[in-house]
């Protein structure tokens, strides 16, 4: 610890997986559940060290697999405990019958997924083929771009999940974030529980066995499944109000032990971040942590910045902040979705997404890419979009 | 403070020599100079024996990219079997060889023997002793911030002590042979 002001925030060098342990340790989970896979086993290891040194205090299950996980710490939601897990990759593809089941029921839980490919061939480095799988599974999906981001995004995730009774799933690239070391500021559990109540109404009471999620006819299955698409769809007011509550709250705290970097032209949004010139010709989309490699190369090559290249980076994924998104693609004339999934007999996910939300008669062309597919991500490919862009068009 | 504010340092051994330790020491005392600082593992399956890689980058800004190193400015190499003559880090080379000791200043090379000091202190030949030797080349980093930064590393007192010991040894024997190559 280097710096400490009002005991509301610490400045200090952490490995990833470890700043986000002791996030998740501050949210003060009753139950955290997890089986371990490379590279989220970090997270539960540090959570593990904390229960261990007595600072934190919930029950551990250390289950024999991702499904088990899962289970537990629904059963605990379910009891109305705040409850964590995380996963990878297999992992997260093995959990994937609970995670439809969550939604479904309406449960509030948390998952740290540490992006990472998935089989075959058996590869353990980073890109975003896991979390693509269950995209559509009802659970809210934030993507971090870097270690601080994901300790604020999992401190709105345990503030979301109980607001919205719904899954929060916060997705960070593995090995690029989970096994680095940076400066840090964590948000002590004094300033996390100025919003986050941990206060949950459960379903289930010991006392009174009955059961949930229960069998449902066409009719009934049908209305409940439209109820929920509505209801994720709706949910954006309480979204922006939390992520306000938030921003007002945390961002002078951050800004007193922040290095502040004011050379990056930068709009802070609700669930989307733009930096670069105002009016781009080259707008860029992307997710997760290759946000970073892109500033870095506008800021590294001047035939790039001559062209001015606008970022967008999609923080919050599901919902879909479409009408967040549309402004900025009327802004500039070329745009480029970058995609870590390769959407295999479709399009990327990505960029089919963003498809999706264009209005009618909308005549730009867009470009989709595929980077980094099993965890390369070249630069020199990042150089190239902008150059070969006006050949592609 | 750094030149052109910032810097990019690449650490080279085997696995098990403390090669990852060794960067995030590097860059928690960096940190505690009031700098951005990063370290990272070469990403992916470690085994003991095996050449490993870590990467540490120092700058007066955030820094935003998460790549690999590929041509540092400073190596630093645990192992001479790893070492190759023609890829040298673009200001500073320093290399551990227990059969050779020379010092060059253009480009910047030290090598010198750091595993008889290792293995007298810690019984292996571990990459934290090559600090010393940076710390002896590129003053940049106040010795109090080496200090803490070891103390917070490595929360027993006793290894703490041991690996401090290690690193002034180094940095005191890389001090000796620099300042008789310039006499």
């Amino acid at each position: 610890m280097t710096k400490n002001i009002n005991n509301n925030a610490q400045k200090l060098f952490l490995k990833g997986s470890e700043a986000i342990a002791q996030t998740v340790a501050a949210c003060q989970p009753g139950v955290v559940a997890a089986y371990p896979i490379t590279p989220q086993t970090g997270i539960i290891e540090e959570l593990v060290r904390l229960k261990n040194n007595q600072q934190a205090n919930f029950s551990f299950v250390q289950t024999e697999s991702e499904h088990s996980a899962l289970s537990a710490i629904l059963g605990a939601a379910a009891m109305g405990i705040p409850a964590y897990t995380a996963t990878s990759s297999q992992g997260l593809l093995y959990m994937a019958e609970v995670i439809y089941n969550v939604p479904g029921l309406r449960l509030p839980l948390v998952m740290t997924c540490a992006n990472r490919s998935i089989s075959a061939p058996i590869n353990i480095w980073n890109d975003h083929q896991d979390a693509m799988a269950v995209r559509d599974a009802g659970w809210i999906m934030l993507w971090a771009e870097d270690i601080q981001e994901a300790i604020e995004q999992h401190w709105l995730a345990f503030i979301l999940s109980q607001k919205l009774r719904l899954p929060v799933m916060v997705n960070i690239d593995g090995f690029r974030l989970t096994h680095a070391s940076e400066p840090d500021i964590l948000p002590s559990a004094k300033v996390i529980h100025k919003l986050l109540t941990n206060k949950i109404k459960p379903v289930l009471d010991v006392s009174q066995p009955q059961t949930t999620g229960w069998f449902a006819l066409p009719k009934d299955y049908h209305r409940q499944r439209l109820n929920l698409r509505k209801f994720i769809g709706r949910s954006w007011p309480i979204i922006q109000k939390t992520n306000q509550q938030l921003n007002n709250l945390w961002q002078p705290i951050k800004q007193e032990l922040q290095n502040a970097d004011q050379s990056f032209p930068y709009c802070q949004g609700l669930a989307v971040d733009y930096y670069g010139s105002k009016y781009p010709k080259t707008l860029i989309i992307a997710m997760g942590s290759i946000i970073g490699e892109l500033r870095e190369a506008i800021k590294k090559h001047r035939s790039m910045r001559s062209q001015d290249i606008g970022i967008l980076k999609i923080k919050i994924y599901r919902p879909f902040p479409g009408d967040e998104i549309l402004p900025y693609l009327d802004k500039a004339s070329k745009i480029i979705v970058i995609d870590r999934a390769p959407g295999l007999g479709a399009q990327p996910p990505l960029f089919s997404d963003i498809k999706s939300c264009l209005p009618a008669g909308y005549n730009k062309k867009i470009v989709s890419t595929i980077i980094g597919l099993g965890g390369d991500i070249k630069l020199k490919e990042i150089n190239k979009i902008t150059k070969t862009m006006n050949k592609k068009i | 403070m750094l030149k052109n504010n910032k810097e990019t340092i690449k650490i080279v051994g085997l696995g098990g020599q403390g090669v990852v330790t060794t960067a995030a020491l590097l860059a928690r005392a960096a940190f505690y100079q009031g700098w951005w600082a990063q370290s990272m593992p070469f990403f992916g399956v470690e085994r003991n024996g095996t050449p490993v890689e870590a990467y540490v980058r120092l700058a007066h800004r955030p820094i935003y990219t998460h790549q690999p190193i590929e041509h540092p400015n400073i190596l630093l190499i645990n192992d001479h079997n790893l070492y190759n003559p023609r890829q040298l880090g673009r200001k500073l080379t320093i290399v551990s060889n227990p059969d050779l000791n020379l010092y060059q200043s253009k480009p910047q090379l030290l090598i010198y023997d750091s595993q008889q000091i290792s293995s007298f202190i810690f019984n292996k030949d571990l990459a934290i002793g090559l600090l010393g030797a940076l710390s002896a080349c590129w003053p940049f980093i106040e010795e109090k911030n080496w200090l803490k930064a070891i103390k917070e590393q490595f929360i027993n007192k006793e290894v703490a002590q041991k690996n401090w010991q290690a690193f002034i040894t180094n940095y005191e024997l890389a001090a000796k042979l620099i300042s008789k190559t310039h006499d």
